[in-house]
């Protein structure tokens, strides 16, 4: 009785709208993925090449390990956005000028903060999502400084990326296609800018509500 | 007072005594207010949260030595440590790399008080939380500090801003000064999860 109920739950498991989702996110993430790389040797983009070896270990270990990094659908499919904004962000010209360095908004507000905000916004729903089994037993009950502490771990996967960059033009010389001291300083603040969006975004719809805790 | 608090209170007072005496005819007595607020934020908030949040006799001795050295750093104005000018010139330096050296080591020092906190407040046996957790945090520290002095430098006084910055004309220099926090944290990190793993061997 169990062993079929055992087998019964692995083919529900295997046909299930969550496994299917994951699979398709799969395909879709590496697909784009090769198509951008063979694209970004073509032109001799080094610096691409460089990072998509970076983002094939990532979606490698995400395959194996989103269950022990508790990455949900949601999560997942944010981080495959990410990951589809940044390619093509690289690879895409409009005229001669790459996608990064479109402003949307004349002076203000480029491709490359847009994709900054996405990014810092998916590091602290990743976060978020770590600390969550512990955030109601901890000694820490204020919700602020669970928020703080998620905004600045989001901040830091975005300072990780700032000293890859820095790798890329040390090893591979890619001094052109990733700015300089300003361009630095500007991607550090609309991380924070999109960790603390997301810190917001915590704290109005997946935080427990003191109401429904007192429940 | 309680045996327990001495050894904090003697970190606390040795490090009073040196802010004081580098309180006295700095260098750049703006640069060197500016520079200080970090210690004028910090020490503060440790006091403060003392009973909340107790670290262990090894966390207070290894923020007392980073605070000491950013303290030093502040009197001469980061650029200007005298004591880094023998080194600068035997090695034929280009810059004066005492700042160098303090981002490293607060990646290095600042890493284990840290791993502390989150060890006793969120995951003591999570080991992605636990080890990682406070590396991010580190680095996340240092991209706050670069954004804190790009402020300076476009916002405050763009002229005291450049010496504050000690860019020392290098375009990376944020960057740099983040790997530096980077390989120091990890560098303490590894000595952290290598002693724990030889601890469960025994």
């Amino acid at each position: 009785m169990s062993k079929q109920t055992n087998w019964q739950t692995k083919l529900y498991d295997f046909l299930s709208v969550k496994k299917n989702k994951l699979i398709v996110l799969l395909i879709f993430t590496a697909s784009y993925l090769i198509l951008f790389t063979i694209l970004a040797v073509l032109k001799k983009n080094y610096e691409f090449v460089f990072y998509s070896i970076f983002l094939f270990a990532i979606l490698l270990f995400v395959r194996f390990y989103y269950k022990d990094l508790r990455l949900t659908v949601p999560i997942l499919v944010l981080l495959s956005f990410f990951g589809a904004l940044h390619t093509m962000g690289v690879n895409i010209y409009i005229g001669n000028t790459r996608l990064y360095e479109i402003y949307i908004y004349p002076r203000l507000f480029r491709y490359d903060n847009l994709v900054h905000i996405v990014g810092s916004f998916t590091a602290a729903m990743i976060s978020f999502n770590f600390l969550r089994p512990y955030i109601e037993s901890v000694k820490i009950k204020s919700k602020t400084v669970t928020l703080i502490i998620i905004v600045l771990i989001a901040l830091g996967f975005g300072a990780v990326n700032e000293i890859l960059e820095l790798g890329a033009v040390v090893f591979v010389d890619a001094q052109n296609q990733v700015g300089d001291y300003m361009n630095n300083a500007l991607d550090l603040c609309f991380n924070l800018l999109g960790s603390t969006l997301a810190a917001f975004y915590i704290r109005s719809y997946m935080m427990e509500k003191k109401e429904e805790r007192n429940k | 007072m309680k045996k327990q608090d001495r050894y904090p209170f003697i970190c606390l007072v040795i490090f009073i005594a040196v802010f004081i005496i580098c309180a006295i005819k700095p260098v750049y007595p703006r640069d060197h207010l500016l520079e200080s607020l970090l210690s004028i934020i910090f020490v503060p908030m440790l006091v403060f949260t003392y009973r909340r949040f107790r670290f262990s006799n090894t966390s207070y001795t290894l923020m007392l030595v980073f605070m000491i050295m950013h303290t030093i750093g502040s009197h001469y104005t980061y650029s200007n440590v005298v004591f880094m000018d023998p080194i600068t010139n035997f090695f034929n330096f280009s810059r004066n790399h005492y700042d160098r050296i303090v981002h490293f080591m607060f990646g290095a020092l600042m890493y284990y008080p840290f791993f502390e906190l989150f060890k006793n407040n969120f995951a003591k046996k999570d080991k992605f939380v636990k080890y990682l957790f406070p590396f991010f945090f580190i680095v996340a520290l240092g991209a706050i500090y670069e954004i804190i002095e790009w402020l300076v430098t476009i916002i405050v006084e763009p002229e005291l801003g450049l010496a504050y910055l000690g860019v020392q004309g290098d375009i990376w220099d944020a960057q740099k000064d983040m790997a530096l926090k980077f390989i120091g944290a990890l560098i303490t990190m590894t000595i952290i999860i290598l002693k724990n793993i030889l601890k469960n061997k025994n």
